[in-house]
């Protein structure tokens, strides 16, 4: 399991409780340890103040909420050769791909997107969508990191690489949490999809439609017993004969993180940071 | 999919086998050590003797096994030509086996450049091209499996970059061949029809663009140049593909090429392949020539209307430069009816029916630009050139355009609305 789709769910966690009407603070049960106070000391983490002024409210809120400071506790176990920054920032576009030896970035204009799209959609999934959503942003940009310096060979579109690891670290989490980000981010693709014709194909980023069904056909694949609602019915949402594959495609991708990204992975921290409860209901930091 | 082909004749060709021998492994004769073994295995039907008899006289895989001489796998490993009952290629994991259908050979054929059609790529480049390509797609799954390579992104392009990557490493000729035939394919056959999404394959233009950044990005870049100078590849994606290749290549030289004997490799790329000898190419013009353009169509109504009248306008077998407006064919309520053998890519129909006491057509609306509009006999039947300048007696109606699936020599109609 990878410590940092724990980190990106706890930090949604707090970032969706920062939407919230009402976030009260509580303790943990009794009998439940809170997350390990040690950070990640090779994750750097900022936040940059935004040019634009209409994305001050989502800095102020990400700052306040300390989500980064949160996504270095849950890199802790992660022994990486170099350090990693990563920032929100103003972008200029909804995002900035990752490059070798530059930090992750998570652009406002991508937050703000999100949340505009789940305004418009369902308010029942609004939350779901904000947070699925933002998951498996962090969550594939720290995959492109890693890739890069952990030298992992890929193979297959860069893009769909991350969104396998993604997609694999966010069924880690227990059913509850597999359920919302996989809904949530899943719902926020099929919400963006466009129509793609002719010269688009060749664009290096998959279709949303298509990364729909490869964020489903991995939980599908990890979790068939959760995600069984997928292929009921007389027109399943994940079509038979892929989800005929599903099983062996997560398999395959959790083959490919055992061999190339646990080695860099501290054992005994990582029991601790698992053994924590980190999304308790009304958890706030 | 995966498609088999053609194959073309190699300058290496080695004696000739008894076409009838039972189906019985061989080895390549330069390498005793390789454990890479094929076959062709006689086919059932009798419709497949032709290819199967065309698919030896090409001997592909007496070469591609001794192109993969150098690689040390694990365990013994096999190719075979086969029927399969389905138009595909696959590797057969449970067999450790690399199966290329019949069946894919003749859809392959069907949708090369016909002879006398206008086209940027000639019928043995996509033949010949597409068909190694392909083997290397199924190989890259192959190695995928019995290395077990991690694969992080989706196989199905890990194994076109393998495709790509390996064909790259041949001299120009090859290479060019093996991609071109490859984007051919990705583009006009696999990139026909709607892109089905779910799929885990990328749609044939996504796996046109991704074979043509690779070869972009690479070493040599300017054994494309026809395709690059009319801006094939849009600029945003180019930009990214030395990257790409970089990415493919770092892949490659981790997971794959310490597998591979640096001896033996560096004598397979000093030989000619595919080069055709008069013979095969007398064959393959052969094949270009052989008829391909018909299908047969059928119509059936599963749907709740009754009393199905269907028009259609095609071109005939016998007279296949004009376009011919035909009706009315009676489509039995939920059942088919065989309508015929027709020429050509596209169709163009009509229908009317009964639903209950109203009256159902199903035509082009006007803003369809790809429609026609024909002159029919509302209740008589008629045989009549295509024009929309009707005689008395006679009615224009739109008729909807359909494209055939280049692959498929059997259309059926359905409706079930």
């Amino acid at each position: 399991m990878s410590v940092s789709v724990k980190s990106a769910v706890v930090l949604a966690s707090i970032y969706l409780a920062a939407h919230a009407t009402a976030a009260i603070a509580q303790p943990p049960p009794a009998g439940q340890s809170s997350p390990p106070a040690a950070q990640s000391s090779q994750i750097e983490v900022a936040y940059v103040q935004p040019g634009n002024r209409n994305f001050q409210p989502i800095y102020d809120r990400v700052k306040n909420r300390k989500v980064l400071e949160e996504l270095q506790q849950f890199l802790a176990p992660l022994r990486l050769p170099r350090k990693l920054t990563v920032k929100i920032d103003q972008c200029g576009a909804l995002s900035r791909p990752y490059r070798p030896q530059e930090p992750v970035t998570i652009c406002y204009e991508l937050i703000d997107q999100i949340e505009k799209v789940a305004a418009k959609g369902d308010p029942k999934m609004r939350q779901t969508m904000i947070a699925g959503a933002f998951i498996q942003v962090v969550v594939y940009q720290v995959a492109h990191a890693m890739f890069d310096i952990l030298q992992v060979p890929v193979w297959g579109r860069a893009g769909d690489a991350a969104d396998r690891l993604a997609a694999l670290v966010m069924l880690q989490f227990g059913e509850d949490l597999a359920l919302r980000t996989i809904r949530g981010s899943t719902a926020f693709f099929l919400a963006s999809k466009k129509t793609w014709t002719g010269s688009a194909f060749a664009d290096a980023d998959s279709p949303e439609e298509q990364r729909y069904y490869n964020y489903l056909c991995i939980a599908f694949g990890g979790a068939p017993i959760s995600f069984d609602f997928l292929v009921s019915g007389n027109e399943p949402v994940l079509p038979l004969p892929r989800a005929r594959r599903c099983y062996w495609e997560y398999q395959q991708v959790r083959m490919a993180f055992n061999l190339r990204i646990m080695p860099f992975v501290d054992p005994d921290l990582l029991v601790k940071i698992r053994s924590a409860d980190w999304l308790l209901p009304g958890d706030v930091r | 999919m995966r498609s088999i082909a053609r194959v073309a004749t190699l300058t290496l060709a080695l004696g000739w086998t008894a076409l009838w021998c039972q189906p019985s492994f061989a080895q390549p004769p330069s390498d005793q050590a390789s454990k890479t073994q094929f076959s062709y295995i006689p086919p059932k039907s009798l419709k497949y003797l032709p290819v199967f008899n065309r698919v030896q006289q090409f001997k592909l895989l007496e070469q591609l096994s001794e192109f993969l001489s150098p690689l040390r796998l694990p365990h013994k490993f096999s190719m075979v030509t086969i029927e399969c009952g389905f138009v595909n290629a696959q590797y057969q994991p449970s067999k450790w086996r690399i199966e290329l259908c019949y069946e894919y050979v003749e859809a392959l054929e069907r949708v090369a450049p016909k002879l006398g059609q206008p086209s940027e790529f000639s019928f043995e480049e996509v033949v010949v091209g597409g068909l190694v390509g392909v083997l290397l797609h199924e190989l890259g799954h192959a190695v995928i499996d019995m290395l077990t390579i991690p694969v992080f992104g989706r196989e199905e392009d890990a194994a076109d970059e393998i495709s790509t990557f390996l064909a790259l490493q041949f001299n120009p000729e090859v290479a060019r061949t093996i991609v071109r035939g490859n984007a051919y394919v990705y583009k006009v056959w696999y990139g026909f029809g709607a892109p089905a999404f779910f799929d885990e394959h990328g749609t044939g233009l996504q796996r046109y663009y991704n074979s043509l950044c690779i070869a972009h990005g690479g070493e040599r870049p300017d054994l494309f140049k026809e395709l690059f100078d009319k801006g094939e590849l849009p600029k945003e994606r180019a930009a990214g593909c030395q990257r790409e290749y970089q990415q493919v290549r770092s892949a490659f030289e981790k997971t794959i090429l310490p597998f591979i004997d640096r001896e033996q490799m560096k004598r397979v790329q000093g030989k000619e392949w595919l080069k055709l000898t008069p013979q095969q190419v007398a064959l393959l013009k052969e094949q270009q020539q052989a008829p391909r353009e018909t299908f047969t169509f059928a119509v059936c109504n599963q749907s709740p209307v009754t009393r199905m009248s269907f028009a259609l306008m095609v071109r005939l077998v016998e007279d296949p430069q004009r376009w011919q407006a035909l009706g009315w064919y009676s489509i039995p309520d939920n059942g088919c009816e065989l309508i015929g053998t027709f020429h050509g890519d596209r169709i163009f129909w009509y229908a009317e029916a009964t639903r209950g006491k109203d009256r159902v057509v199903w035509s082009a609306p006007d803003t369809d630009q790809t429609a026609s509009k024909q002159c029919i006999h509302p209740s008589n039947a008629f045989q009549l050139p295509a024009s929309n300048r009707c005689q008395s007696g006679q009615v224009v109606v739109n008729f909807r355009r359909w494209e055939v699936d280049p692959t498929l020599s059997n259309l059926t109609l359905n409706f079930t609305k």
